[in-house]
């Protein structure tokens, strides 16, 4: 067995570690898009299989506002994040502020929806196969939405405080990249859910 | 250095108690919901605006390196050259020779159990042979007993191409394991095969599954391997060359071939 010795070439880009924070939650990112996958396949293997009502067109009404508010706060994290990268710190924190605010009409507004379910319709997790398909799925959402409004109100307390400047702006990206997730697994759900 | 720190455990177990209140009380979420305000507060105190650091002396230590071993012992040999073991190994040719072998003469046990348990010599041809044929669903035994022609067919090829891959294979794992190709080949090989297909044969083939002897299986197995096995022994062995042409390899003479001069070891 023979070998040629070769010169490396010349590298014109300097070569750099990925962030290990982007990189952890990208990972987490992907375990979590497995999970909702199998909520998703769930709902729609059951979808129509209830041999009793109700039905979701009897009790389903598509919460409209809830998805504008919780699309939006996608831009207004995506303002915040600019902010602190700019160390524009009073900008940031108006733009978390409308954020968690945003996500709180969300989450209200999916409270006041399982309400109406569970006490005027009859719906509850074991009431058919249908309810059992959509409070887990919906339900998951709403659990990652409520972790990432914690982390959110949790960095919008330390903003309050002073702690927070330009120098965490690669941490908040990583907790943006999480609610942009969470935004984008509820355009799945609310099309599987309320549309289809 | 970074600080250490203890809010992280804090931190996991408030989010312990707080999955656990699922199954327990309510008091135990609350609790854990504290402990996770208290952990995140206290770990984000730690790390915000700046990391905490502590200062670590660091001593200077002297390090000699010693040995007791005064002589080292050196390789007497070129270093252009390069030494390939096992020095010998089968060819690969007499894996297939011994798959070939093998195949023929674990037909008898397979014809004896169908003869000893349905009195019917087509019984096992059937059942392989089933697997190829798609009318076939929810036979009764009796029709698996009696003799067709296109179970013989479908089961002949099965059985040949089956033999015939696995011989290679099997002379392609000869030269990872070149000393004992009858413990390979006899007993290690059946039984992870017949391992392998216990655990898959349901989803693959669940009428053959329901009806299929393992004792008698792995029996056939161990047959076709001992055979195979002594095939390859008798075989004899070729010089191990990675860097010889494959026709060489496979156990062909051709003169236009060299191999090449080195102190092959």
């Amino acid at each position: 067995m023979s070998s040629v010795p070769v010169s490396h070439p010349a590298r014109s880009v300097e070569w750099h570690l990925p962030s290990k924070r982007r990189v952890g939650m990208t990972a987490l990112i992907v375990g979590e898009s497995a999970i909702f996958t199998i909520f998703v396949v769930a709902y729609v293997f059951y979808m129509g299989k209830s041999p009793s009502g109700p039905t979701p067109s009897q009790v389903l009404d598509v919460p409209i506002l809830a998805t504008i508010c919780l699309l939006s706060s996608s831009f207004t994290i995506w303002r915040a994040e600019k902010a602190i990268e700019d160390d524009r710190m009073g900008s940031f924190t108006v733009w978390l502020g409308a954020t968690i605010a945003l996500a709180a009409v969300f989450l209200t507004n999916t409270a006041f929806e399982w309400k109406k379910l569970i006490y005027q319709d009859g719906l509850t997790i074991s009431t058919n196969l249908f309810g059992t398909t959509f409070y887990s799925l919906v339900g998951l959402h709403a659990t990652h939405v409520v972790v990432g409004l914690f982390l959110l109100t949790s960095v919008f307390i330390f903003s309050l405080f002073g702690w927070v400047d330009s120098r965490q702006s690669e941490r908040f990206g990583v907790v943006a990249l999480y609610w942009h997730f969470v935004d984008s697994a509820w355009i799945v759900v609310f099309t599987v859910v309320y549309l289809i | 250095m970074p600080a250490s720190t203890a809010w992280p455990i804090l931190l996991a177990f408030g989010i312990t108690l707080l999955f656990a209140s699922l199954v327990t009380s309510v008091g135990v979420g609350i609790a854990g919901f504290l402990l996770i305000c208290c952990g995140v507060a206290g770990w984000a105190k730690q790390c915000l605006p700046e990391e905490h650091h502590e200062m670590i002396p660091v001593k200077a230590r002297q390090f000699t390196p010693s040995s007791v071993r005064t002589q080292v012992a050196h390789i007497q040999v070129s270093e252009v050259h390069r030494a390939f073991l096992p020095v010998e190994s089968y060819a690969v040719t007499s894996g297939l020779r011994g798959g070939i072998a093998g195949g023929i003469v674990m037909i008898f046990p397979a014809l004896l159990y169908g003869y000893l348990t349905q009195h019917s010599i087509w019984y096992a041809v059937n059942l392989l042979g089933g697997a190829g044929v798609a009318h076939w669903t929810n036979a009764t035994t009796a029709d698996i007993a009696a003799f067709h022609w296109n179970g013989l067919i479908a089961a002949t090829i099965i059985h040949a191409a089956v033999c015939t891959l696995i011989g290679l294979l099997y002379g392609a794992m000869l030269p990872m394991w070149p000393r004992r190709p009858i413990l390979l080949g006899g007993i290690i090989a059946p039984l992870l095969w017949t391992g392998l297909l216990h655990s898959i044969l349901g989803f693959v083939n669940p009428a053959f599954n329901a009806r299929i002897a393992w004792g008698w299986f792995a029996l056939s197995e161990i047959v076709f391997g001992i055979v195979a096995g002594v095939i390859v022994t008798r075989s004899g062995k070729i010089r191990t060359h990675q860097t010889l042409p494959f026709i060489l390899r496979m156990g062909i003479e051709a003169k236009e071939f060299e191999g090449p001069k080195g102190d092959g070891r």
